[in-house]
């Protein structure tokens, strides 16, 4: 399964969380989560879903705890940032995008940008997917907005 | 890929682009390590939340065996008992305050439904931790100061020791108050504006 869902787990952790040592710790986290849930995974969803579902709940309950030990968050420059590896750039710029969203449209946005339906969106968040529609449309615009506009000041 | 489109769109390919597995441990060696560190901070939790226990097993022995030696003056003997009483109840209620908490552990829920579920936890943990005064703090230190009153009562006049007994009395009930109405409610309320806002929202888009 970590097979399969390593990468997309790595990418959801930084969302959640800004400094790459805590992004590892953090996947760690979902990984052993995952782990220990298995052997009651009862099938009654898919296992991308199943999987999602206990990602972002033991994110949120870890990013809630790191953020009241810090206080603080990590500034977004101290991401580790290559330019010279293609499209470093514009992931970091998609990624400070998703961060400006509220927690609740983050975690939608993630989902979609995973390639999740609106169907599988639904069953992971617990919202309908009529809601999840219309918010969706309006957050990839407000993206595309956020992205064009920080291309437009360079 | 969007619920309408098969391809993945523009962001999605943006998104997806960083394809690199940055580590070179095995999944496997990976879930060994988080085990062990998972182990060791179990037991740190552990630690800190069984406080009641190691308080009532190193102490409420001792208060026992003080009730059966105070035999001869009585308010000590009471305070024994109180303190002794008031130690296991606490080892009791909070151990099963930690059961209630074991629920959180099915992580497979929807966040929706984890949220709700942590919202609940939470406020069960608020009022557990503004109510340890009155039922576990007020009746140990009660009887603290009923075992220690006819000592201090011995070697102080009447008007002395008593108001040598408020004082600690009422000293030990503010610390117990700013430990656990001030900082750990104020945590707990902290994390329960949290899981309120994002209820809300999630709530705001239905």
């Amino acid at each position: 399964m970590l097979e399969t869902y390593g990468r997309p787990l790595r990418r959801l952790c930084k969302v959640y969380l800004r400094d790459a040592a805590e992004q590892e710790d953090l996947f760690q986290e979902i990984a052993f989560a995952i782990w220990t849930a298995l052997p009651n995974f009862r099938r009654d969803s898919t296992e991308r879903t199943w999987a999602y579902r206990i990602a972002h709940n033991v994110a949120l309950s870890y990013s809630a705890k790191r953020r009241r030990q810090q206080c603080s968050e990590l500034p977004m420059e101290t991401l580790p940032c290559d330019p010279a590896i293609e499209g470093q750039v514009q992931r970091n710029e998609l990624l400070d995008a998703v961060h400006q969203l509220k927690p609740i449209d983050r975690h939608l946005v993630v989902l979609y940008l995973e390639g999740l339906t609106a169907r599988e969106i639904a069953e992971v968040t617990g919202l309908t997917v009529d809601s999840i529609g219309v918010r969706l449309s309006r957050m990839k615009h407000r993206l595309a907005v956020m992205l064009h506009g920080k291309e437009n000041n360079k | 890929m969007t619920p309408l489109q098969n391809e993945p769109d523009d962001l999605q390919k943006v998104w997806r682009g960083d394809d690199r597995t940055p580590t070179a441990v095995g999944h496997l060696m990976m879930l060994k390590l988080v085990q062990e560190k998972r182990r060791s901070l179990q037991d740190f939790l552990r630690g800190e939340d069984l406080t009641s226990y190691t308080i009532a097993v190193a102490f409420a022995p001792l208060t026992a065996f003080a009730i059966w030696k105070s035999r001869p003056v009585f308010l000590m003997q009471l305070g024994f008992l109180l303190m002794t009483v008031t130690l296991v109840v606490g080892a009791v209620v909070t151990w099963i305050n930690q059961h209630r908490g074991s629920a959180l552990r099915q992580m497979d829920l929807s966040v929706r439904e984890y949220q709700a579920q942590l919202l609940r936890f939470l406020d069960q943990r608020i009022r557990f931790s503004k109510g340890v005064k009155y039922w576990y703090a007020t009746p140990l230190f009660l009887g603290f100061s009923l075992a220690i009153y006819p000592i201090a009562s011995h070697f102080l006049p009447l008007f002395w020791s008593l108001l040598l007994i408020i004082a600690m009395f009422v000293l030990l009930e503010y610390l117990t108050w700013r430990m656990h109405d001030v900082q750990r409610v104020k945590d707990l309320q902290r994390r329960k504006d949290e899981v309120q806002s994002l209820l809300r929202d999630m709530n705001g888009l239905e």
